[in-house]
């Protein structure tokens, strides 16, 4: 796994209010159906912290997943 | 688990049913009680589930339910435990708690040298001894929250506590996570049974149940929809509980809910938050930036008066806030619960909460929550003063065993940016040295040198004062004794009190200054400074409330008072002892002087039993950590205490290590004489005379002239067959133109002289050397002279009436007799032998006769005789000889108290 930033998308089950969204700062979210997507570039300690966060606040992980920036190499995990 | 009162571990989480609420109680979960019941046959049962489940419900409930003959240890993990320390001495409180009376010392106080592995073994310990003695009953360690045990090293400490479980002892243990622990081997075994999410999520049935109990009236469908919009989740429900609960339409909030794609937990906690009064929101989102709230900390960050009526209302009404005591002072929300609200308030009141940080962080600095308060300054970006309220206190954190928490605290300023706290290096520079690195820390001191310069006047005192006081520790460490007095000088200056706390403040450095500065002053042998600055030393610790420190000083105090005054140094071993137990530190590292130096004072006096004891607990003290100071020490002790049973091999092998050792110091020290004069002595008894020879021609001036060095040689002549010459190396002590260490030399040398002179068959001065021995050992019961010189043929000779001392001579020959280890234990005597028995008794072993006998008593010929035939009978002896013999193993012949041993370190 690179330590070098990344894209995340993270899709959590529900929508965020106001007050859950201002847990993930540096993340945008969009409601998609029931769904909410937050995106955002996160490091290694970065994506645990988010993890961390939404574990604490009870939501409902659904999908995780990541694409490497344009112009950095490719990493096979 | 930290008591909220003070920082230190104390009571655990749940108290009595008594003493708790009653509120609305939530519906009793019979399948998973059921369950709960089941898995605990087994060994290890672990609940995980994610936040809001109702672990901790369940625990609860679940620990109401058992009877009086299944006991439970009841441990709550705190967030972020980082100090492993206080989990750990939460969990043995537990235990010992349950056999309701407590066996041995007392609970451990927490301190800076604390080892995992020392204490699972002790709580085994106690589990087993609890285990026995509830033989019937059963044992459950129930640990809620052990997700929140930081360190690798906690989980495999745990694993093996696990593992080891006594047979009747079950644990359960709820967690949020999955955690790796080594369970393998239980699993494998069907020890270990687990409830998972699923397991714990409300059934359709449980969520009627619970509504209904509630009473709240909904319609079935409604019921169904909460129930699958929740999906079970039990925190969802008793949020949703709590709003239904005098909701003028319960059914349109149902549809409300489940019409929403909310996120359940921000949704429900909105909404139960939207449906509090005023006073209460405003009290739950300022609160929630601490980790626990009381009354008057809440009344300070909301501005009103009345916290702590809304905090027991919010636990009576079950809305996630629990007391953390049975007077319910102190509370805290449910992690979830607090999260949100902690995001609610920075969302809506975000001007608010750097000084709602800094007005926590005040009244936590004013009541002694030294972490907590770091943390609240670093949240609220003041730096500066966190850096320096963390430096202030951190030794004092050290001291409490929150190491690991100071050490995140640390971690936390930033590291970027222009100011880089320089002051913080003190800091890193205690741990350093703390763990010996000695290098890193002269870094960090170096760094931090220019400090107090910057700092502001009111700190200025202090800082210099700890930055000396820590250069000096690091001097003693590298052995640089300039360097150690360069750095004392700070120490003649008294400490600037302006204010009872500003005497705590920076205290507890001066009294590890003044021990470091008495440590280096006793090896040098400059006693009286030493032992001054030691006793300043244990009173300023005694005074600040600092118990480890104050053992630390009255240890190190032992030892330097030993070459002054054998009885108060004595004293002194004996009280750092008793403060350490009290504590729980028997064994600890810092207790290792007072019990090397006691265990020599015991063989001095002739008790081996005990000393061999205390010599064992030293070398467990010491484990492997034995410097050359300490370690010269020890094995001296142990020298003295081989030749004082006779094992002149073994001996000889102590003192040599002991003499390897102490050419590691960087100079002579008070003991060289002792180390080296036995050494040769002991060689020169087992026959090794070349080996003594040479040894004595390395030694140079002055310590070949030391009175030490001439007993050796004394002895090495009299192996030669020249007693003259033994006489002639001992003159110089008499007329006290040799040095001497202490009397013991002295003693030892008349002894000597007393065998040199009865080589020479001059009974004479043989028995003045005797009586001069006596007169000079009686004072401080200097007995180990006389049996390590071999002197308990004469000492038996001599007849009693020429000494002034018998009761002390007595006692030297019967240790010597008595003092075998191969002693076969013999069956009592038949009946106790009456006092007057007792005195003619004590005169067989001599060689006076009857009618002498009945000369020293002034009773009749006749009168001795009938007692004489009453103690062979008594004693099962046929004749004087074996009459004497018996009456040694029994030690009946000690006129002295101290000698009379219990019988259970006998034989």
């Amino acid at each position: 796994m690179s330590a070098e930033p990344a894209l995340y998308t993270i899709r959590i089950d529900g929508h965020l209010g106001a007050t859950a969204l201002s847990a993930f700062p540096f993340l945008s979210a969009e409601q998609q159906a029931a769904q909410t997507v937050l995106v955002g570039y996160l490091d290694r300690s970065a994506l645990y912290g988010v993890l961390a966060q939404m574990e604490m606040l009870g939501l409902e992980l659904v999908e995780l997943s990541r694409s490497d920036r344009p112009g950095s190499r490719t990493h096979r995990t | 688990m930290v008591s909220p009162t003070t920082d230190k571990p104390g009571r655990t989480r749940f108290h009595e049913p008594a003493g708790r609420p009653v509120h609305l109680r939530l519906i009793d979960r019979d399948a998973l009680l059921a369950a709960l019941d089941r898995a605990s046959a087994g060994k290890v049962t672990i609940v995980a589930a994610p936040a809001g489940s109702g672990k901790s419900s369940l625990l609860r409930a679940w620990a109401e339910r058992q009877d009086r003959r299944h006991r439970l240890a009841l441990v709550n993990v705190q967030r972020d435990q980082q100090d492993a320390q206080q989990f750990w001495l939460a969990l043995l409180k537990a235990v010992r708690d349950l056999s309701g009376d407590p066996v041995g010392a007392q609970p451990p106080t927490a301190s800076p040298d604390f080892s995992g592995a020392v204490i699972v073994d002790r709580i085994l310990a106690e589990l087993a001894v609890s285990a026995g003695r509830l033989s019937a009953d059963r044992v459950s360690l129930v640990i809620d929250d052990v997700h929140e045990l930081a360190s690798p090293d906690t989980l495999a400490h745990l694993s093996r506590l696990l593992t080891n479980l006594p047979a009747n002892v079950h644990a359960l243990l709820a967690t949020r996570r999955d955690l790796p622990l080594r369970l393998h081997d239980l699993r494998l075994a069907g020890e270990l049974s687990e409830l998972r999410s699923a397991d714990l999520r409300f059934t359709g049935q449980e969520t009627a149940a619970l509504l209904k109990a509630a009473r709240i009236t909904l319609s079935d469908r409604a019921v169904a929809r909460l129930h699958e919009r929740t999906e079970g989740w039990a925190a969802g429900l008793r949020l949703a509980v709590l709003s239904l609960t005098g909701h003028p339409d319960p059914e349109q909030f149902v549809a409300e809910f489940t019409g929403s794609n909310r996120a359940v937990a921000e949704y429900l906690v909105a909404e139960m938050l939207g449906r509090q009064p005023g006073d209460v929101q405003n009290l739950l989102l300022r609160t929630s930036i601490l980790r626990r709230v009381n009354g008057e900390l809440a009344d300070l960050l909301t501005g009103r008066p009345g916290s702590e009526r809304i905090l027991l209302g919010l636990e009576d009404a079950n809305a996630f806030t629990v007391s953390l005591d049975p007077q319910r002072t102190w509370f805290r929300y449910h992690h979830l619960f607090a999260d949100l609200l902690r995001l609610e308030l920075r969302r809506i009141l975000p001007d608010e909460v750097r000084d709602l940080h800094r007005t926590a962080a005040a009244w936590l600095t004013d009541h002694a929550h030294t972490v907590e308060a770091v943390r609240h300054l670093q949240a609220a970006g003041d730096w500066p003063e966190a850096a320096a309220l963390l430096v202030d206190h951190s030794f004092g954190m050290m001291l409490d065993g929150q190491e690991e928490s100071m050490h995140a605290l640390l971690e936390a300023f930033p590291r970027r940016g222009g100011t880089n706290f320089p002051e913080l290096s003190v800091v890193r520079a205690m741990v350093d040295l703390v763990h010996g690195r000695l290098d890193e820390a002269a870094a960090h001191l170096a760094v931090a040198g220019g400090c107090p310069a910057a700092a502001p006047e009111a700190r200025r005192h202090r800082l210099r004062a700890a930055i000396a006081s820590l250069n000096l520790s690091l001097a003693r460490r590298r052995g640089s004794l300039a360097d150690v007095m360069r750095h004392a000088a700070f120490l003649e200056s008294p400490p600037s009190a302006r204010s009872d706390e500003e005497i705590t403040l920076g205290s507890d450095l001066r009294v590890l200054a003044l021990m470091n500065l008495g440590i280096v002053e006793a090896w040098a042998s400059g006693h009286s400074d030493a032992e001054r600055h030691l006793r300043e030393g244990a009173e300023l610790a005694r005074r600040i409330g600092r118990p480890y420190l104050e053992v630390a000083c009255l240890a190190q105090l032992g030892f330097a008072s030993t070459l002054s005054d054998f009885t108060y140094a004595r004293a002194r071993c004996e009280e750092a002892i008793a403060l350490a137990e009290l504590h729980g530190w028997g064994t600890a590292f810092i207790l290792a002087p007072a019990l090397v130096n006691l265990g020599a004072k015991l063989v001095w006096a002739g008790e081996f039993d005990h000393a061999e004891r205390t010599l064992q607990r030293a070398d467990v003290a010491l484990q492997a950590d034995c410097g050359p100071g300490i370690g010269t020490l020890l094995h001296l002790a142990k020298g003295m205490l081989r030749a004082g049973r006779g094992r002149q091999h073994e001996a000889a092998e102590e003192f040599a290590t002991a003499h390897a050792l102490q050419s590691q110091l960087s100079g002579p020290h008070a003991l060289t004489g002792y180390v080296t004069g036995w050494l040769l002595a002991a060689r020169a008894r087992l026959g090794s005379l070349a080996d003594a020879r040479s040894l004595l021609e390395t030694l140079g001036s002055p310590l070949v002239d030391s009175g030490e060095i001439r007993n050796g040689r004394a002895v090495l002549c009299l192996a030669e067959g020249d007693p003259a010459e033994a006489l002639a190396a001992l003159a110089p002590i008499f007329d006290a133109s040799a040095p001497a260490a202490h009397t013991c030399t002295v003693v030892e040398a008349h002894v000597l002289a007393a065998l040199a002179h009865d080589a020479l068959g001059d009974e004479r001065r043989m028995q003045d050397a005797i009586e001069r021995a006596l007169e000079l050992a009686e004072p401080e019961r200097l007995v180990l002279p006389f049996v390590m010189a071999g002197a308990g043929d004469l000492l038996e000779a001599m007849p009693r009436h020429r000494t002034s001392h018998a009761a002390l001579l007595t006692d030297i020959v019967e240790l010597v007799h008595g003092s075998s280890p191969a002693t076969i234990v013999q069956p009592p005597p038949t009946a106790a032998l009456s006092a007057s028995e007792l005195r003619v008794l004590r005169y067989l072993p001599s060689n006076l006769s009857r009618p002498q006998i009945a000369d020293e008593l002034s009773v009749s010929v006749n009168t001795v005789n009938t007692h004489v035939r009453s103690i062979y009978a008594k004693l099962q002896a046929a004749d004087r000889s074996s009459a004497v013999r018996r009456a040694r193993q029994l030690r009946l012949l000690a006129g002295n108290a101290s000698l009379q041993a219990p019988l259970t370190g006998f034989g």
